[in-house]
Parts: C-alpha cells; sequence; structure tokens
C-alpha cells in the first residue's frame, strides 16, 4: 500500500515537473479538460479508531474548463466556480450564466438559442476555473461492472458521494491544475460557490487550511492522501514553509477569499430560520399573497405555497414558477451541441481524449436506464432502490417529464456513442444527488456528513477567521433566503456573541455583517474578535445572482476584492 | 568470523538462567556434603489467581460501551428525532475481560535446615477470553423499508500471559505429626506477553418488502482484524502460606494462600490491521490512549490501550500501559520429596 502511494505521489510530483519544463516560459491559454482521481481511501471517524468507517472511492474523471484572463500580472487571482445541488453542474450553471466571455442571453426568458457574447466577463478581473462535481455536468465516475444495476446502485453512496469527500475532490482538482500550470501555482485564488456551493466552498477551504489534521485523526473526515498532496503544493507556493506544516493565516496569502452566491452556509439553521422569518405577517410571501389575491394561510410550507398556489418561481419570486430552471435547461441544452461547447469553453475539444465514447466504456452517469435499455427486472428494483424513481413510477407524467436519461445535442457524432448508462452532460445528477441524502452509509452510521448538520456552520466561522467573505443577499430567493444568514450564524452561541447587521441599509437589508466571537472561541487564534463579511444587497435578484444583476454582482466583487487585498484596478484591470 | 560488538553483550535471560544453574549446582553439593536423602522436594500446584489486568480489560469494556453508543444509543436518537420508527436490537452481550488466571506452579525445593529451605519455581500465568459475538440491529424506516446491520466478531479475543522464574525461602513450623505450616517469600523476574485481537465482519441490508416478498440488497459490507501484541519484563515478588500435610514418607500434598505484586510496564510489540484487504503494520510501545467519542447522540470518553503512534505531538500517551498480574491466590497441589 505505501508503495503504491510513493509511486503514486512520484508520478504525481513527476508530472508536475513536466508541466514545469514545458509550459513556464508559455502564456496560459484557454483549456479543457478532464482531471483524473484515482481512487481513493478515507475514513471517518469519531475519535475513535473502532469506530472508523472506512470507505474507498471510484475512479472520477473531471472536468473543467479554464478561461484565462485579460489581466497578465502576477497577483491575477484564480477564480475557482462551481454550483450546488449537490449534483448540478457548473457548466450549464455559472459557465452559463454571465461569468465567462460567453454566456447565455439573459433578456429573454429561458436564455435564447445560442450563446452570446457576455458584454462584463470576470476575465476582466482574473482567470476562471470552472469546475463540475463529480458524476455531474461532463465529469464522470468509472467502475469495473457498470452494466449490473446493483454495482451501480452501490456506486451512489458515501464512498463517492458525501459533503467531505466531494470537498475533497474539488481541492484535488485545483490543486493538480496549479501543479500543471507553475506559472499560476502561486497566484490567489477566489473561490466562488453557488447554492449547496457554500457548502462546498466552506469544506473545501475547511480542508486546505486544516491539511494536516485530515492525516493525524484530529478531524472526523480522514485523508492522508489528500494532506500529503497539500503540503507538496504548499512546499512549492510557501518554500519557507517546506516539509512544515503551514498555519492558516499564511495558507489565506493563496486561499483567503470566498464569493457566496445565495449559499448554504449554516444550512440547518438556515431554513429554520426562514421557514419562521416567512411565517410571520407581512414577509415577502405575505406581500405576494396580497399582490396575487390569494392570502397567504401561514400554515402551509412557504416554498410549495409560492410554487404551487401563487405560481410563482421560489428561486425568484417575481417571476413564473420554473423560471430559473429554464436558465439551467437551456445551458444543459446548448453545451449538447459541439459547436456551442467549443464557443463557450474557447477550446479545440477534439483533443479531449477522456470525452470519447472508445476511451470511457467503463463511465456511468446513471442509476436507471431508459425503459428499453434496462433489464427486465429494472423496475420494480428501482422501485425499491432508487427514491425518485419510486416517487415516480406513482406519477407517470412527471416521470415522463423529468427523466433526464435522454442523450441530446451532436456529441456523439464527434465523440461516439455511449454505453446507455453514460451520459456526455447531465446538468442534475439526481442518484448523485439522492446519494447525499438517502441510503448514505456514513450518514447512517451517524456521520455529520449531511449538509444540514451544524458542523458546517462551524466550520464556516472558523474559516472566517482567516477568509475574507463575500456573500450576495438577493432579494427574491426563498430557496437560500439572505434574511436567515446573519440568525442561522448568531445560532451558534458557542462560538458567537452576537452577530450585528450593518448599513447603509436598502430595503430595510443590511450591506455589511459583523460576526462577534466569544473570547477562545477557537483558542488556535486567541486574537478572534470580529469579522466583517461582505453582504451586498440585489434588490431583483434570483438564486442566481450572476443571472439577474450581472453588472452589480461583478462591480461589487471587484470592489471588495480591493478593499480585502487583491487590487484590481491596475494593469489589465478595468 | 566477525562478531558484532552487541553480540557479546549478555541477555537478562542468559544471565538469569546462568545464576539459577549456579544455586542448583550449590543445592547439590549441599546435599553430597550433608549425606542425607529426602533434602529435595518436587512440587506441582496450581489454583485460582484474581489478577486485575484493568489496562488490558479496557479493552473489553470500552468496546461494550462503545457498541451501545453507537448503535443502542444512536438508534434511540434516530427514533427520538422521528428518522425511524423504530428498531430492534438481538445478539451476545458483550466482550469480556480476561480473567481469573489459572497458574501452574513446578517447584523444586532443597531442605537446608530442619525449618529452613529455598526452592526454585517456575510459573505460568494465563489469563485470556476468546468468544465469537454476533449482533444484529433492525432499523423500521416504514412498512416496505427496514435497514438491517449484521456485525460479528470471531473472535473477539484478549490473553495476556506469563513467565515467572523465581527464588523463594521457606519457614516450616509443624503443627502436627506429618502436619506443617510453610510461609515463603518469592521473588523472580516476570516475562509477559499481551495479546488483543478482534475479526470483525460488518453488513449492511436494506429490506424491501412489497406484496408480500422480502427482499435483501446488500448495500455496504466491510471486514477485517486488529492485532497487537506486547511483551514486557517486569517484577514478581510474592508472599505466600501453605499448609502441608504428608500422605506418605515421600507424598503430600498443600493448600495455601497468596498474595504477589506482578505488575509489568514498558510493553511492546506488533500490531498489525487489515481492512477491506488492506494491511498496516507497526511496532510500539503500549500506552493508553485517550479517546473522546463525541456524536451528537452521546459522547464517551476513555483511556484504552494501543500500540500504534504517530510522531504527532497530539498522538502520544496519555500514560503507560501496565499489565497488573497482581493479586490473592488460592493455591492446590502435590509434592513429592527424594
Amino acid at each position: 500500500m505505501s508503495k503504491t502511494i510513493c509511486v503514486f505521489l512520484f508520478l504525481i510530483i513527476a508530472a508536475s515537473g513536466v508541466a514545469i519544463s514545458s509550459e513556464k516560459s508559455e502564456p496560459v491559454t484557454n483549456e479543457c479538460g478532464f482531471i483524473a482521481i484515482e481512487p481513493i481511501r478515507f475514513f471517518f471517524h469519531y475519535q475513535d479508531f473502532q469506530t472508523r468507517l472506512e470507505l474507498h472511492s471510484s475512479p472520477a474523471r473531471i472536468w473543467y474548463n479554464f478561461q484565462a484572463s485579460d489581466r497578465t500580472d502576477r497577483n491575477t487571482p484564480i477564480f475557482v466556480f462551481f454550483n450546488g445541488g449537490p449534483g448540478s453542474a457548473s457548466s450549464s450553471g455559472l459557465m452559463s450564466m454571465n461569468t465567462g466571455r460567453y454566456t447565455l442571453d439573459r433578456t429573454i426568458d429561458g436564455g435564447g438559442d445560442a450563446f452570446i457574447p457576455n458584454p462584463l466577463p470576470w476575465t476582466q478581473m482574473g482567470h476562471l476555473l470552472y469546475i463540475d462535481a463529480r458524476e455531474t455536468g461532463f465529469s464522470y465516475n468509472t467502475m469495473v461492472n457498470p452494466a449490473d444495476y446493483m454495482e451501480r446502485w452501490r456506486e451512489f453512496n458515501a464512498q463517492n458521494f458525501n459533503c467531505f469527500f466531494d470537498g475533497a475532490d474539488f481541492v484535488r482538482v485545483i490543486i493538480r491544475f496549479l501543479a500543471r500550470h507553475p506559472s499560476l501555482a502561486d497566484h490567489p485564488v477566489v473561490i466562488v460557490g453557488e447554492s449547496y456551493g457554500g457548502i462546498r466552498a466552506t469544506t473545501l477551504l475547511y480542508l486546505i487550511h486544516q491539511y494536516a489534521d485530515l492525516a493525524n485523526g484530529r478531524e472526523m473526515y480522514q485523508d492522508p492522501e489528500l494532506s500529503r498532496e497539500i503540503q507538496i503544493h504548499f512546499d512549492r507556493v510557501f518554500p519557507d514553509y517546506s516539509g512544515r506544516t503551514v498555519p492558516p493565516a499564511v495558507i489565506s496569502r493563496q486561499f483567503g477569499h470566498q464569493v457566496l452566491i445565495q449559499a448554504c452556509i449554516s444550512f440547518g439553521h438556515q431554513i429554520e430560520v426562514a421557514d419562521t422569518l416567512l411565517r410571520q405577517p407581512g414577509s415577502l410571501i405575505y406581500r405576494l399573497g396580497e399582490e396575487i389575491g390569494i392570502p397567504y394561510d401561514g400554515q402551509t410550507d412557504p416554498l410549495t405555497w409560492v410554487n404551487n398556489v401563487a405560481g410563482r418561481d421560489y428561486y425568484i419570486i417575481s417571476k413564473p414558477a420554473g423560471w430559473l430552471n429554464a436558465f439551467f435547461a437551456k445551458g444543459a441544452f446548448l453545451l449538447s451541441f459541439f459547436e456551442q461547447l467549443t464557443r463557450m469553453t474557447g477550446c479545440d475539444l477534439h483533443a479531449l481524449t477522456d470525452m470519447y465514447a472508445v476511451n470511457r466504456r467503463q463511465g456511468y452517469r446513471l442509476l436507471d436506464l431508459e425503459p428499453q435499455a434496462g433489464a427486465a427486472d429494472e423496475k420494480p428494483r428501482s422501485a425499491a432502490l432508487n427514491p425518485t424513481a419510486r416517487a415516480l413510477f406513482l406519477d407517470p407524467q412527471l416521470a415522463a417529464a423529468s427523466h433526464s436519461a435522454a442523450e441530446r445535442g451532436d456529441l456523439s457524432t464527434i465523440f461516439g456513442v455511449l454505453q446507455p448508462w453514460d451520459r456526455y452532460h447531465m446538468s442534475l445528477n439526481s442518484p448523485a444527488n439522492q446519494a447525499f441524502h438517502f441510503y448514505n452509509i456514513a450518514l447512517l452510521r451517524g456521520y455529520e456528513t449531511h449538509y444540514r448538520d451544524h458542523r458546517f456552520g462551524r466550520m464556516f466561522l472558523r474559516n472566517l477567521l482567516h477568509i475574507q467573505t463575500f456573500i450576495t443577499n438577493a432579494a427574491f430567493d426563498l430557496v437560500v433566503y439572505s434574511p436567515a444568514i446573519p440568525a442561522s450564524l448568531a445560532r451558534h452561541t458557542d462560538l458567537v456573541s452576537a452577530v450585528e447587521a450593518i448599513g447603509p441599509f436598502h430595503d430595510g437589508r443590511p450591506s455589511e455583517l459583523a460576526i462577534h466571537y466569544i473570547p477562545q472561541a477557537f483558542p488556535e487564534t486567541p486574537a478572534a474578535a470580529t469579522r466583517i463579511i461582505r453582504f451586498p444587497y440585489y434588490n431583483q435578484s434570483a438564486h442566481a445572482v450572476s443571472l439577474t444583476q450581472p453588472q452589480e454582482l461583478w462591480l461589487d466583487v471587484r470592489d471588495w476584492l480591493g478593499k480585502t487585498g487583491i487590487n484590481l484596478t491596475t494593469e489589465g484591470g478595468q | 568470523m566477525r562478531t558484532h560488538p552487541q553480540n557479546n553483550r549478555v541477555s537478562p535471560i542468559r544471565g538469569y538462567a546462568h545464576f539459577l544453574f549456579r544455586i542448583g549446582m550449590l543445592m547439590v553439593s549441599f546435599s553430597a556434603a550433608a549425606g542425607q536423602s529426602q533434602h529435595w522436594r518436587i512440587s506441582l500446584d496450581s489454583g485460582l489467581l484474581f489478577a486485575p489486568l484493568d489496562d488490558l480489560n479496557r479493552i473489553a469494556g470500552h468496546g461494550h460501551r462503545l457498541q451501545e453508543l453507537q448503535f443502542d444509543r444512536f438508534l434511540d436518537y434516530l427514533q427520538s428525532i422521528g428518522k425511524i420508527r423504530s428498531w430492534s436490537g438481538s445478539g451476545d452481550d458483550r466482550p469480556e475481560r480476561a480473567g481469573p488466571t489459572w497458574p501452574l506452579t513446578l517447584s523444586i525445593q532443597y531442605r537446608l535446615t530442619r525449618r529452613f529451605s529455598i526452592s526454585f519455581t517456575l510459573a505460568h500465568l494465563r489469563a485470556g477470553r476468546s468468544r465469537r459475538l454476533d449482533f444484529q440491529y433492525e432499523r423500521v424506516l416504514n412498512e416496505s423499508i427496514t435497514q438491517r446491520e449484521t456485525l460479528t466478531y470471531s473472535p473477539f479475543s484478549l490473553t495476556a500471559t506469563a513467565w515467572v522464574p523465581k527464588l523463594a525461602i521457606q519457614w516450616r513450623i509443624p503443627l502436627g505429626p506429618g502436619t506443617n505450616l510453610e510461609p515463603s517469600l518469592a521473588a523472580g523476574p516476570l516475562f509477559a506477553a499481551c495479546h488483543w485481537l478482534q475479526n470483525w465482519d460488518y453488513s449492511w441490508d436494506f429490506v424491501y418488502t412489497s406484496q408480500g416478498q422480502v427482499n435483501p440488497y446488500l448495500l455496504y459490507s466491510s471486514s477485517g482484524s486488529l492485532e497487537m501484541k506486547g511483551t514486557g519484563l517486569g517484577l514478581d515478588m510474592s508472599a505466600d502460606i501453605r499448609l502441608t500435610r504428608e500422605i506418605s514418607e515421600r507424598v503430600g500434598f498443600f493448600l495455601g494462600i497468596a498474595y504477589g505484586f506482578r505488575r509489568v510496564n514498558g510493553i511492546s510489540g506488533s500490531g498489525r490491521e487489515v481492512r477491506d484487504g488492506q494491511i498496516r503494520e507497526w511496532r510500539g510501545r503500549w500506552g493508553m490512549r485517550q479517546t473522546t467519542f463525541t456524536a451528537p447522540w452521546g459522547s464517551l470518553e476513555e483511556e484504552v490501550p494501543s500500540n500504534d503512534w504517530t510522531d504527532s505531538d497530539s498522538d502520544q500517551p496519555a500514560r503507560d500501559f501496565i499489565l497488573d498480574f497482581s493479586g490473592f491466590s488460592l493455591q492446590g497441589g502435590l509434592f513429592f520429596r527424594f
């Protein structure tokens, strides 16, 4: 085992060395590809080796798109974008919504018929790295016998899907990407996560900042190989600490900024606080009831009422139901066409070897297959084993409408026809999403790996000590209801004495939050007293703020970065 | 032939054997000089030693409490928050402590005077418990879905052994014809070993019942073993008193009670862990690890023995591990004079 690890580490280092020699003098350009993640052994424990839950992941090929910045200076940040779900693609999310060089047309409901140039791309601020999470977007896993239904069913479980390993995937992709690009290796990295991406941002930054504790038993999640890989990266970036544990205050020189768009943060508390706030007379939902002439009854679940009674989109209450998802669906649809995908990524996709069907015969994406492709006994098994399928079988119309298995577009004419259980692009992979919730062995054995667990709020508050944080405050999003965020953080009374809303206020909403820590909340950081979160208000915004108010978001991020140590007003900036 | 300098060092065992040999030769000389028979007595005895073996037995106690917390209390918690409808558990009670010990002792005694003797004793102590333990837990989610966990230890085994060669002096107090009271004092080194082995199998089945048909689907299974060994050298100091009764001129029996102080620390040895086919091996000193299990439904903080340590400052023993065979024992045996 140790020999295998050594050989693997050697190969990583050797591969990085090759990259150094071949790429050091070359300017960075747009790039698209897959980063392979080998099977990883990791475990959860509660500080006791007898309680270990040892898990062994499947190989993954994680898709990324790098869009080079207009700027050329050494301090140009790298924005790392991802969406949430979990199970949602970043390619049809943030990448398609007014951040990259091309975008969906936001002036047309649903996004138009082609990607169009983005008038204000984030490439004016920095390099962009979009990553599709494991089994979402273009990323796929491989396994020995993907044709076997039961084997596929077992794949959608904790060894591949839990919040910690999900964060670890992103850490691996980011530092392997940086290792392949030595000229970028020490650039500041700004994490940009949307929705569940807030949990992913929290987790990946926590893993990076506390990396030594991933191998010494201190943390519940133990991933010694990741810890070693991070140390190798830091040995290059912080040579003064070579071979030693780099403290969080130093790590934050590179990984010290996060932009969280309508993010799950302390989500267990957030949904409870949001539910209370929305049920209070005079709330947004009562005002909507007055507007449409159907008073809110105060009893029905607010989101259900908005969708089913008011016919509005709970991601943007000012729009009809399904409005936002139409943009995601259009993004996914356009990405399934070679020409559109080429335009969007700015890359020669013919060179994308891992995309070709012939190179991914062991790839898989789906649990349930199309009825004609599945075995005769698959339907009853699906009814038992797939929670979504079980619900869908009760409603055939819903099943027909929601089944995402059909391949669309023309990618198969370029890359070949895939196996029935594989797909080129999936905007939302339902089994991957469900794997975080249902029959997940880590959850079943009692480990706090669900994103509603308060552990993630504590991790966020610990990160906040060293990480500059920007959280959007959208007016019309009820799924992540921004007014609930301050109170949800204040519920961590073992760490926080108060959360103070700071003006200027717009529509009663603050523009900053001051987090006041209790003394000794984190003994290793005794100086922790107060941290400020930028909390800008977007008065017309949906869950996807970059879609609804892209210019305001762009300007706010640039302004905030300038005030928190990344000045973008000079060379190459706008 | 080249000799490595370290090879010239005399080991404690060889040195002690050499010393015993010299004593034996001295006793033979005494016997020859006295010109008398029946100065020698050989005896064999056994009995019951109530040795605590506290540190070693913490493994069993901790295993039991941990399982109770991880299964019983956890399932209670899931039920209390509405995640499951009900649960049930079945299986063996708990990992058991090692002990008591049945020492086996062989002594050869030489009578120096009418009242005073010396002897050489070789005692073997062994306390062990090895059992197969089977547990099964079922969680009921609704009418159609049950989750079944099966955990088997095959075996869960704790063993402590010791060899004690020692020298003793005895007095003989006549109580009547053929009946004597013999108090004695003894001391010697204690060569101890301990061993912990648990082979385990864990599986998790999703059981779906539909139209009377029960369909189990294996979701997760895991198996492995954990084994830790250790050896160490300690000291045995004991006092006993025996009531002897001669059956014939050469044969007799005795009953006795003894107390021994027998502690070993500085134990070290190998360890081996196999988890789903992956093998990890190590060597280390046995010490007590401070373990803290903290979960939303409860916590457990205990010291548990281990010899598996990293170089990290945070991963160091809370204190040394002590293999403690001390305690009172009841003895009985036969002797033969020659």
